[in-house]
């Protein structure tokens, strides 16, 4: 008798754990943080638990810089995570371990159809549907107001009195003599961010026919840049000596920081010693920012692939959408959010908001082509320290890269 | 007389030894021996981190070796390690030595010494770029408030390359200071009594009786220096990142970014099996020029 109450009660505690556990089913998400974002998802999540019984979502962080790194050794070890935080870059190193949205998301081509259609090549790859985007960023140009006003200059406020790269130089040359910066400009990195200029320029990675760094366009790009170190304007310590663009300008030292529209909240909180406020970007021979963005993917060989695809779907639709970027101060993919309440910086939006419907076609190509940033990145980043150093002409980095792009061609 | 019996079987003494170090066969296996196998599989593949890898044969191999910047990157770690060995073997006697003698508070001196050890590279690098950053370092920001202009630090090929040697002295000092310590005082009182009543100086009894005897600790130190300098990464990408223009980006920097920013990981593992060789090779030939370090040849 003993011995059957003793099975009965243990049974009473294993059973309803069984059960439990074969019910619940985990998904762990790889999620890096940009911003304040971390806490929307995470309130999203709790949502989403909270209407669908037996998912249970993980959100593990991991560095930006590790992101890939991490996905390839999880996917390696066999143990891939259901959800992955991702961007172009990370798509186009991880995409093999994705799987084609196509085939968990019903009528997928109406739910692209939701999203703006200029960043489709960040997540649609080959015609494989490897994520749906969250949020899209732009690139800008950030200034500090306050030195600009003390040198007598006004920044473009319409996108009908915006500088030329020329009037734009001459005027950071004055800024730095009479608004008490010691720097002009600073630019995030050599890549995404500085090919903002170089589409201004007319110039482009590559086109649907083959490698097309070399061009007049880019080398007139890069041999500008060059000459805004050379004269100080951009310290030279942000690109080769590892210092931070964000810190500088945060420090009141720099007059402007091309960046882009994930750097707001960063400086709303962060800056109280200067005005600071968004303009327009310089023309050249085009306007043009370049579009950029994370998005949620799936891994394949996890089991729970539907239901992460199925939280993919209503994170990225209208109402989850708006909450998160309204909280986050993100601009939204979807056209449907096109119009956000922001807490603050809703006229900086908006010029973010002028700069990406101004934007070339060739950035979205070049930076959603598939493997370029791969292919690339590296001698890009490295090529250009080299030419701003003095070890290396424009023309021989453009010849350069455009080898490493050729393959993909073949 | 009866010989008295032992207490270990012959079986047990058979045993015994292979299970001690049964344990650490197993680490080094697990951690060291099955990633070199991997890493060789891989290297003769075109594997990019995911998916099936292909086999290529020696494809990888020849495009190393065709690779101007992997050389490029070979020579600049050469470079660093030809300027920091020699210090990090000396500076580390140096304060082993004074470490050995009475001084006050040499406990305190020793704990300070060896602290910077404990620190990892990556703090270590952030730390000395919060001194020696260029526009936001603790150094400039010195000189310019005492009306000095600025002075180019880590954005002179030169300056850098010897601020990330400072770096990697300051911070692996410490723990070679501690080898010196074990075997200076290894070194029997007598020998210094001896020259002592000899009429050596202390200079003669430092060059004729400390360095001999303790070659074997300066050729651990030389060897593990030397290995620990040729695979510098950590330290140098949280301060420098490989700059200005490539001036400090070494070897190591190279092969993870292969792997992991140009994802050619098959690339990268054989970029790893040849610096696996040149290391060995390097190190077998100090072996054999130091006759292993021992102290009657």
């Amino acid at each position: 008798m003993k011995k059957l109450l003793a099975i009965l009660i243990v049974m009473l505690f294993i059973l309803p754990a069984g059960v439990l556990a074969e019910d619940t089913k985990t998904l762990d998400m790889f999620w890096f943080t940009d911003g304040v974002e971390t806490e929307s998802m995470k309130g999203l999540i709790a949502e989403y638990e909270s209407i669908t019984p037996g998912v249970k979502i993980n959100l593990i962080e991991v560095p930006f810089e590790d992101m890939s790194k991490k996905i390839m050794m999880s996917v390696s070890g066999g143990e891939p995570p259901a959800l992955v935080r991702t961007t172009e870059g990370i798509t186009s190193n991880c995409a093999d371990a994705y799987v084609d949205l196509r085939d968990y998301i019903p009528d997928i081509d109406s739910v692209l159809a939701e999203f703006l259609p200029s960043i489709q090549s960040y997540f649609v790859q080959n015609g494989k549907v490897c994520a749906l985007p969250t949020d899209v960023t732009a690139n800008g140009l950030i200034v500090n107001l306050t030195a600009f006003e003390k040198a007598g200059i006004q920044v473009p406020t319409s996108p009908d009195n915006i500088w030329t790269w020329d009037e734009f130089v001459e005027d950071l040359r004055i800024v730095m003599e009479k608004g008490g910066v010691q720097y002009g400009l600073v630019i995030d990195n050599p890549t995404h961010r500085w090919s903002t200029m170089l589409y201004e320029f007319g110039g482009r990675l590559v086109s649907p026919e083959g490698p097309a760094f070399n061009s007049p366009e880019s080398i007139a790009a890069i041999n500008l840049t060059k000459q805004l170190f050379d004269e100080g304007i951009i310290p030279k310590s942000t690109w080769l000596g590892g210092e931070d663009p964000n810190n500088l300008f945060r420090s009141g030292t720099v007059a402007a920081h091309m960046s882009g529209n994930w750097m707001l909240t960063n400086y709303n909180e962060n800056i109280k010693d200067f005005e600071w406020g968004v303009t327009y970007m310089p023309i050249q021979k085009n306007r043009s920012s370049v579009p950029g963005g994370k998005q949620m993917a799936v891994c394949a060989g996890t089991g729970v692939e539907q239901e992460a695809a199925d939280f993919v779907r209503w994170v990225t639709g209208t109402e989850a959408n708006r909450k998160y970027c309204e909280e986050s101060l993100f601009i939204s993919p979807r056209l449907d959010n096109a119009e956000l309440n922001y807490p603050f910086g809703s006229e900086f939006f908006a010029v973010f908001a002028n700069e990406l419907a101004n934007t070339v076609d060739a950035a979205a190509f070049d930076w959603g082509f598939p493997g370029l940033a791969a292919a690339i990145g590296v001698e890009l980043t490295n090529g250009m320290y080299e030419v701003v150093a003095g070890d290396r002409t424009a023309e021989d980095l453009v010849e350069a890269v455009d080898e490493l792009s050729a393959p993909l061609f073949n | 007389m009866k010989r008295k019996k032992s207490g270990i079987t012959s079986l047990e003494m058979r045993v015994f030894p292979y299970a001690m170090i049964l344990p650490n066969l197993l680490i080094f296996t697990l951690f060291i021996a099955v990633p070199v196998v991997l890493g060789v599989y891989y290297s003769l593949t075109n594997w990019k981190g995911i998916g099936t890898p292909a086999y290529v044969g020696f494809a990888n191999y020849a495009k190393a070796f065709a690779d101007k910047r992997f050389w490029q990157a070979f020579l600049a770690t050469g470079k660093f390690t030809l300027f920091a060995l020699p210090i990090t073997v000396c500076v580390p006697l140096l304060l082993a030595v004074l470490m050995t003698k009475n001084v006050r508070l040499r406990g305190v001196f020793r704990a300070v010494y060896y602290w910077p050890s404990m620190i990892s590279y990556i703090v270590v690098g952030l730390t000395f770029k919060f001194i020696f950053g260029e526009s936001t370092g603790v150094i400039n920001y010195l000189l310019t408030s005492v009306g000095f202009s600025k002075v180019e630090l880590l954005t002179s090929k030169t300056n850098a390359l010897w601020i990330v040697v400072l770096a990697t002295i300051w911070s692996t000092s410490g723990y070679f200071m501690v080898n010196y310590i074990s075997g200076l005082q290894s070194v029997p009182e007598s020998y210094y009594e001896a020259a002592t009543v000899d009429g050596a100086s202390k200079t003669q009894q430092f060059w004729h009786v400390t360095i001999p005897l303790l070659r074997p600790t300066i050729f651990l130190v030389f060897v593990l220096g030397f290995l620990g300098l040729f695979k510098s990464y950590g330290l140098v990408i949280s301060m420098t990142k490989g700059g200005p223009a490539g001036a400090t980006r070494f070897v190591v920097q190279y092969v993870y970014d292969k792997a992991f920013q140009n994802v050619e990981m098959g690339y990268a593992s054989a970029l790893s099996m040849l610096l696996t060789v040149v290391l060995g090779a390097a190190t077998i030939a100090q072996f054999a020029l130091s006759k292993g370090g021992r102290i009657n040849d």
